[in-house]
C-alpha cells in the first residue's frame, strides 16, 4: 500500500502522461496528488504537460478555421 | 459547380496536405487524402451550404479521408523503427528514479501561446517525431480518437499505445525545451 503511494518522480511523471490518455485509478491519483504536494521538479514537469496540451487544443482549432494559415496573432 | 468553388478548394489544398502530412507521414498517403477529400467535396459542393467555413468543412471531411488511409495501411502505420528504442527516461531519470536535471520554468502560458513563432516551433517538432508515434499522438490530439479508439483503428494493445504516447509527449517536449525555450530565456527569466 505505501509502496502504490510514495513513488519516485520517474513513475510520476509517467503517470502524468498517461492520465491525458485514461483514467487513473484512485490509489494513483492520490500518488500523483502526494507526490506533487512535495516536489517542485514533477510540479514543474506537470506546467509543462499542461502548457502543450493548451498549445495542442489552439494548434488544432486555428487548423480548423478560415483565415491565414498561421497560428494566431 | 461554379468555377469559383474549385478554384477556392484549390487555394486551400496546400494546407490540406500539411495537415494531412503531419498526421500520415507519407507522402504518398497524404495525396491520396487530400485528393479524396477534394474530389468528396467537387461531387456534392451543395452539402458545403456556406452554413460554416469552406476551410472547416474541407477540414472535416480530411479527418474522415485520413483515418480511412490509417485504416488501409494500419499495418505499416504502426511498425516500430528503430529511433523508437531510444529510452528517454534513461535520459531523463537517475537510476534511483530522481529527475537528472530540474525541469525548466516554461514561464506564463498565456504569455507564450501568443506568439505565432512558437507554433512554427511546435510544428517543427510534430514533424521529427517518429513516425508511428506521430501518428498515435495525432490521432488523439488531432482527430480526437479516444484511446479505445485509436487501439482498435490501429490493431494495438492499450500498452503499446501508453508508450507510444508517452514517447511522443517526451519527445516533443523536449524538443520545444531546446528548439523553444532554450532559445527564449527571457520569456521565463521572471
Amino acid at each position: 500500500m505505501m509502496r502504490l503511494i510514495f513513488q519516485s518522480c520517474r513513475k510520476v511523471t509517467r503517470l502524468i502522461l498517461e492520465r491525458e490518455d485514461r483514467r487513473l485509478g484512485p490509489l494513483e491519483r492520490v500518488a500523483v496528488r502526494l507526490h506533487l504536494s512535495v516536489c517542485q521538479m514533477c510540479t514543474r514537469f506537470t506546467g509543462q504537460v499542461r502548457l502543450m496540451n493548451r498549445a495542442m487544443a489552439q494548434w488544432k482549432s486555428y487548423s480548423e478555421t478560415d483565415g491565414p494559415d498561421d497560428p494566431p496573432r | 459547380m461554379s468555377n469559383d468553388f474549385a478554384s477556392q478548394l484549390e487555394k486551400l489544398q496546400p494546407q490540406l496536405l500539411r495537415f494531412a502530412r503531419t498526421q500520415l507521414r507519407n507522402e504518398a498517403w497524404a495525396e491520396d487524402a487530400v485528393s479524396e477529400t477534394l474530389v468528396a467535396a467537387l461531387e456534392k459542393p451543395h452539402a458545403f451550404a456556406g452554413q460554416s467555413q469552406l476551410k472547416t468543412w474541407l477540414v472535416g471531411i480530411l479527418k474522415h479521408k485520413v483515418i480511412d488511409q490509417l485504416r488501409r495501411h494500419k499495418r505499416e502505420a504502426t511498425i516500430l523503427t528503430a529511433d523508437d528504442n531510444e529510452d528517454l527516461d534513461e535520459l531523463l531519470f537517475a537510476p534511483d528514479g530522481h529527475w537528472r536535471e530540474m525541469p525548466a520554468d516554461w514561464g506564463n502560458p498565456d504569455d507564450v501561446l501568443r506568439q505565432r513563432q512558437f507554433f512554427v516551433v511546435m510544428e517543427a517538432c510534430l514533424e521529427v517525431l517518429p513516425p508511428t508515434q506521430a501518428r498515435v499522438f495525432m490521432m488523439r490530439e488531432w482527430l480526437e480518437l479516444t484511446s479505445d479508439e485509436v487501439c482498435k483503428e490501429m490493431t494495438i494493445t492499450t500498452t503499446n499505445l501508453w508508450v507510444l504516447l508517452h514517447r511522443a509527449r517526451l519527445r516533443l517536449r523536449e524538443c520545444l525545451q531546446s528548439g523553444w525555450f532554450d532559445a527564449h530565456p527571457e520569456a521565463t527569466a521572471k
